[in-house]
């Protein structure tokens, strides 16, 4: 028996395409709503900062960006940096960047940082502001059962169709659509608590000036709270670049200044009286 | 990290207090920086607020430390320096109490540099002596006023027609389902 015989192609059609938006509404509200309560532990360590907010690439972005502002690291390629001198004003994990021979890459950094990456994720999990794994994991699979469902109904319709010798083109197209949806609900899941997610919005709206234009010593603390946009039309694009390069752009898109000479201008009124 | 020096209230209260031009000109400072930019009587008295901000920390900033504006308050600072007897006889000597003179950069990547560092010493020289972030609508990010800005040039509406890349885009969009319903009761009809 065919669940469906009493509807026609374009019914089922209509039918998948308002379910898909349905489930695109589902696999938002699940990890907004669903995900752990944990705690609003207050941190302050940049290293954690970055980790909260985008993993270990983006640790690894704060770190070579720290480096390259203090002139730790220099330019090496279009998309890859080296040590320029290996004393810095650093952490562990910076020592370690330092430590490196010959150009890298940012996925480079990443495997080097890797073990701490892991400890600093351990601690934001002991503090309750990362999901376990496991608890991540559940609701990762949640965010997506919806899609995983309607596949399910869409399959079961389309064999049938096609047994009936139906054409199947736009149920086929739909299902695809669906499974690119569960994909990258999938992959950009948000590992935190919604206290983590909390700590992460106070810091960033009380940092918002960091986002325009950081100073040299707050550049680590503005790409771990913000990525390294925040560092196009810097001095320091160059690790705009690399990142853009790391997420498979070409860096153009970083280019370090217009070319041109720049805008700016400036006064002072320093010396002029008291 | 150092302290940031204390707010200097009587310096802010004559910035605050002094008035930009003749107070009985027809075509008042805040009108002519608003047309002249084409922006609204209240983004323009806006800008001027920030501008005073901006002189406030020229002034207060350390010996030696330059500080640089947006581009919306350089259009403030540039339109004041044309009215160069109160900029240079009133407000100069008698409100800010110093010469306060404008540099533009001399190009190149070293200029750049010191261009952000000002700019972004500037933003939080802001927010240590006024306790809040400057506006982001008139202190934009770093790619807004060193990469776009930075393009503007002056020009007569009378010799090109200056119009948004989005509302030409509803223009043709607009024109382009026209023409293809034309074309459809065109075809009908034949």
């Amino acid at each position: 028996m065919n669940l469906f015989e009493t509807w026609t192609g374009p019914d089922f059609l209509a039918f998948y395409a308002v379910m898909l938006v349905t489930c695109v509404g589902l696999a938002l509200w699940i990890p907004a709503n669903l995900r752990p309560e944990g705690r609003k532990t207050r941190i302050e360590d940049p290293e954690e900062i970055a980790m909260l907010a985008g993993g270990a690439q983006r640790h690894a972005l704060a770190i070579i960006a720290d480096l390259y502002v203090q002139g730790a690291l220099d330019k090496a390629q279009k998309s890859k940096a080296s040590v320029a001198r290996t004393s810095a004003d650093t952490t562990s994990a910076g020592a370690a960047v330092l430590r490196k021979v010959g150009a890298f890459s940012v996925s480079e950094v990443v495997r080097t940082l890797k073990d701490h990456a892991k400890e600093i994720e351990a601690r934001l999990q002991q503090r309750g502001l990362l999901m376990e794994s496991g608890e991540a994991i559940k609701l990762r699979l949640l965010s997506i059962a919806p899609f995983v469902a309607l596949a399910l109904i869409g399959l079961y319709r389309q064999q049938a169709g096609k047994e009936l010798g139906e054409p199947t083109g736009y149920l086929v197209g739909l299902l695809i659509l669906t499974a690119v949806c569960a994909v990258m609900r999938f992959s950009s899941a948000n590992p935190r608590t919604q206290g983590g997610n909390a700590v992460l919005k106070r810091w960033r709206e009380q940092s918002s000036r960091l986002k325009r234009a950081p100073e040299g010593p707050e550049v680590g603390l503005a790409v771990g709270l913000f990525g390294t946009g925040v560092l196009a039309a810097t001095p320091y694009a160059h690790v705009h670049a690399m990142k853009q390069s790391a997420s498979g752009g070409d860096g153009s898109g970083a280019a370090d200044g217009d070319g041109g000479g720049g805008g700016g201008c400036g006064g002072g009124c320093g010396g002029c009286g008291g | 990290m150092t302290q940031p020096p204390a707010f200097d209230g009587e310096l802010w209260d004559r910035l605050e207090a002094h008035h930009i031009g003749p107070a009985d000109a027809a075509l008042t400072f805040a009108q002519r920086l608003a047309r002249e930019n084409r922006w609204s009587a209240a983004y323009a008295e806006r800008v001027i607020l920030e501008y005073k901000r901006f002189c406030y920390l020229a002034r207060t900033a350390s010996a030696g430390q330059q500080v640089t504006p947006s581009d919306a308050v350089d259009q403030a600072w540039h339109l004041h320096l044309t009215y160069s007897r109160d900029y240079w006889e009133e407000f100069c000597p008698h409100v800010l109490g110093a010469d306060f003179h404008h540099g533009p950069t001399a190009g190149g990547s070293v200029e750049r540099a010191r261009y952000y560092d000002q700019y972004a010493a500037t933003l939080s020289a802001y927010e240590a002596a006024f306790g809040e972030a400057p506006p982001s609508e008139i202190w934009p990010d770093a790619q807004r006023r060193f990469q776009i800005d930075p393009h503007a040039f002056r020009v007569n509406p009378r010799d090109v027609m200056v119009a948004r890349p989005a509302k030409v885009a509803v223009v043709i969009g607009i024109f382009a389902a026209l023409a293809g319903m034309a074309g459809w009761l065109i075809r009908g009809v034949l």
